[in-house]
């Protein structure tokens, strides 16, 4: 512990949440590999939010969010169908979360075990965290990863049984299973 | 001198179609089967069927946002925008605001598709006939004019369009709703089936159906010549279809029209206006703006069908000045782009349904349940004028489960569960055409072909206020008189245009004095010029218009073939 502590005895917290960003060693002015239409995003960013999707919806005996490359959408969605102002409100909410990632584990977000991360995810989930936008960037954050992850091809095609072509319309049809996904979905 | 008779020559045709759309289609394929050498105008680009539908086999994740719409593109086209259907998959049908303005001296939401086909390719495919009772409103009860027609005159026609187009459909028997040439209807839900049962057990009067759509249920030899096969029910019909399981021109009368050999298609051909000779007393021809050389060219033929979609056809009309007709062609009245109506579809009512857990249903439906109007139709019986129709539909919520996060979620978010029915349905009012609903064109401003603007003045009026009281009312009832629950009402206030249902400013009527077209759709002052898309409608009544439009085109063109322009 603790770069925020070390601050605080600096006198430096104010600007924490600014300074971190930059001045966190291997972090310096990396920049991120994807490119937007109009946010402007640091490789800590991009990190942040793959760790968070990965850690949102894991990888189990099926494919995670992660493996689905489920962060290049919700960027995407952010950038292109967000308002300014919910871009901004995503943006600062993802800054202050890397500083209570900070404080609570002393580590980047990215650094973060998925345990770590996830005992973030459900504080937020439980709306126990919301200050400074975190709450809103969870709402979006979780919104867009879930959407993505459950309109990828795999998630389609293996667990909803996608098909384009039903080729048939039933008006009734008798439930016999009412567990058959495929009943379910019609 | 010579190259100028060649031109001239070559330049001539038998007919002009102007529009490619669900009219324009029709008049093309009923020329070019009667042997006319036919020019067909459309002023965008060209989209023949199955090469030109770039989506239509893309599957949902391969949308980059699996169908929504750009911020910057909603932003840059508010109008466009508010219409269901402009996603991702079809944005490239339909014409953005920035585009192409007009001017709304009232609010107007003004949904265009702008290319072969026009909106054919993004209809709702509803096609229900209109009956007696619809063509006998306006005298009946004392609006607009008389119509020139009833539907004895008009009857054979939409068999005739039935056939080839392909309509699925019931046999309901009902005189407000006449039956059709139908194909296989397709099937109801349970809940729909037990509304439809409660419905007719509370009321003498009120119906429930399945919707008579332009969907190829079952295929007969006149689809398969038209390469037309079954609809695959994917629900996808706003990106074209590759199957041609329903109708549009892009799929059926246009190919067949250009396999007759007599039909000339030219996109990016804005019609400027129609020119008119006054030594021959008629019109001779059009004259076009080529939309990517710039250039103007005239085109001439004895017969002109006008099917540019209702709006644009009064615009180009209007444009359309001469020493014999300074205020627009045909426009001896001054009522040409006067009565302008539409189709109120404000209102929606929706409500939860109890029971029925052991039914569902499986595959996709691209059709609903149908009410005719049931308000007004044998006799004048509430304090507004005519009615509305209604659309309905009962389907199962599926529960999708998304608690917790991590695996948890993981596991929810893959056991969907099947929620409770719902029930919906929507209103499709009847508007009156008035002379204070009217288009002109705007005095000053002009498109970039040197065209005026359009100036819409349309608004709703009390009559359609009281009409969406009723319907509200009326549908709230008959959803609690069958069980449903927790019924909700709600009322958009959405502007007319976005029903995309607009019609008239040329109306059709026997008197020349108080209309534009006679009962075979030829201006009375103009008679080889033909109006036989939406601008020609007297009224609206309830149907979705767009196969009145198809048979009022086949029955014109046969006339107008038998004539000696």
């Amino acid at each position: 512990m603790k770069r925020r502590m070390l601050l605080k005895q600096l006198g430096l917290l104010a600007g924490a949440a600014v300074v971190l960003p930059h001045c966190t060693g291997k972090e310096t002015a990396q920049e991120a590999t994807i490119s937007l239409h109009k946010l402007k995003i640091t490789g800590h960013h991009q990190n942040s939010v793959t760790a968070l999707v990965d850690a949102l919806i894991p990888k189990t005996d099926t494919p995670g969010a992660k493996e689905l490359d489920v962060q290049s959408y919700v960027w995407r969605m952010v950038d292109d169908c967000t308002s300014e102002e919910d871009q901004k409100k995503f943006l600062a909410g993802l800054d202050h979360l890397t500083t209570i990632a900070d404080d609570r584990f002393g580590k980047t977000i990215a650094e973060c075990s998925a345990a770590d991360l996830q005992t973030l995810l459900q504080e937020m989930n439980d709306g126990k965290i919301t200050e400074k936008n975190v709450g809103d960037f969870y709402q979006q954050f979780r919104r867009h990863t879930i959407r993505g992850f459950v309109g990828t091809e795999s998630v389609m095609t293996n667990v909803y049984h996608y098909n384009m072509i039903p080729g048939h319309f039933t008006g009734v049809v008798e439930i016999k299973d009412p567990n058959d996904l495929k009943v379910i979905l019609g | 001198m010579n190259l100028n008779i060649d031109a001239k020559d070559k330049n001539t045709f038998d007919a002009i179609v102007i529009g490619s759309g669900i009219s324009g289609g029709w008049a093309a394929k009923e020329f070019g089967e009667k042997g006319f050498k036919t020019l067909v105008l459309e002023r965008g680009r060209d989209v023949k069927h199955n090469v030109d539908y770039p989506t239509t086999n893309k599957r949902p994740w391969e949308f980059e946002h699996y169908g929504e719409m750009p911020r910057d593109v909603k932003q840059e086209n508010p109008i466009v925008s508010k219409c269901y259907a402009f996603n991702e998959d079809a944005a490239h049908f339909f014409v953005k605001d920035k585009e192409h303005p007009y001017v709304q001296d009232k609010p107007f939401d003004w949904i265009r598709g702008y290319q072969v086909g026009g909106k054919s390719l993004l209809w709702a495919r509803q096609t229900q006939r209109w009956s007696e009772f619809d063509f006998e409103g306006p005298a009946r009860d004392g609006f607009a004019v008389d119509w020139p027609i009833r539907y004895k005159d008009i009857a054979p026609w939409y068999s005739y369009v039935e056939k080839f187009a392909g309509i699925s459909g019931n046999k309901d028997g009902l005189a407000e709703l006449p039956d059709g040439e139908f194909l296989p209807p397709m099937e109801m839900t349970k809940v729909e089936q037990y509304f439809q049962a409660k419905v007719a057990e509370l009321y003498n009067d009120r119906h429930i159906i399945i919707g008579r759509c332009a969907h190829i249920t079952e295929p007969k030899d006149i689809h398969i010549q038209q390469g037309r096969v079954k609809c695959q029910h994917r629900n996808l019909c706003q990106r074209g279809c590759p199957f041609g399981g329903y109708f549009s021109s892009n799929a059926s009368t246009i190919p067949w029209a250009l396999k007759t050999g007599n039909v000339t298609l030219r996109p990016n051909s804005v019609v400027h206006s129609i020119i008119y000779d006054d030594k021959k007393g008629k019109a001779v021809g059009v004259r076009v703006i080529d939309t990517e050389t710039k250039e103007s060219i005239e085109y001439f033929a004895n017969v002109i069908f006008v099917n540019a979609a209702a709006l644009n056809t009064n615009l180009i009309l209007l444009n359309s000045t001469s020493n014999r007709f300074p205020a627009g062609l045909g426009n001896d009245n001054g009522l040409l782009g006067k009565y302008v109506a539409f189709h109120n579809y404000r209102a929606r009512v929706s409500a939860e349904v109890e029971g029925f857990e052991n039914f569902t249903k499986s595959g996709n439906r691209p059709n609903g349940c149908y009410i005719p109007r049931f308000r007004n139709v044998r006799k004048q019986e509430t304090d507004f004028l005519r009615g509305y129709a209604a659309g309905f539909d009962a389907n199962r919520w599926v529960n999708h489960h998304a608690e917790g996060v991590g695996a948890d979620l993981k596991a929810n978010l893959f056991k969907p569960t099947l929620g409770g029915w719902h029930v919906g349905s929507h209103m499709m009012g009847e508007t009156i055409p008035k002379d204070t609903n009217f288009v002109s064109l705007d005095a000053n401003q002009k498109d970039a072909w040197g065209i005026p603007l359009l100036k819409i003045n349309i608004d709703y009026d009390t009559n359609d206020d009281k009409m969406v009281a009723d319907y509200l009312e009326q549908m709230t009832e008959m959803f609690e008189k069958a069980g449903f629950k927790n019924v909700k009402t709600h009322d958009s206030k959405q502007a007319p245009g976005l029903d995309i249902h607009e019609m008239g400013g040329v109306r059709m009527g026997n008197d020349p004095k108080t209309s534009l077209l006679n009962k075979w759709n030829q201006l009375h002052a103009c008679k080889n010029v033909f109006v036989t898309d939406g601008a020609c409608m007297t009224s609206t009544s309830t149907q979705n218009p767009s196969l009145t439009y198809m048979a009022l085109t086949a029955r014109a063109v046969d006339y107008a073939v038998k004539q000696k322009f």
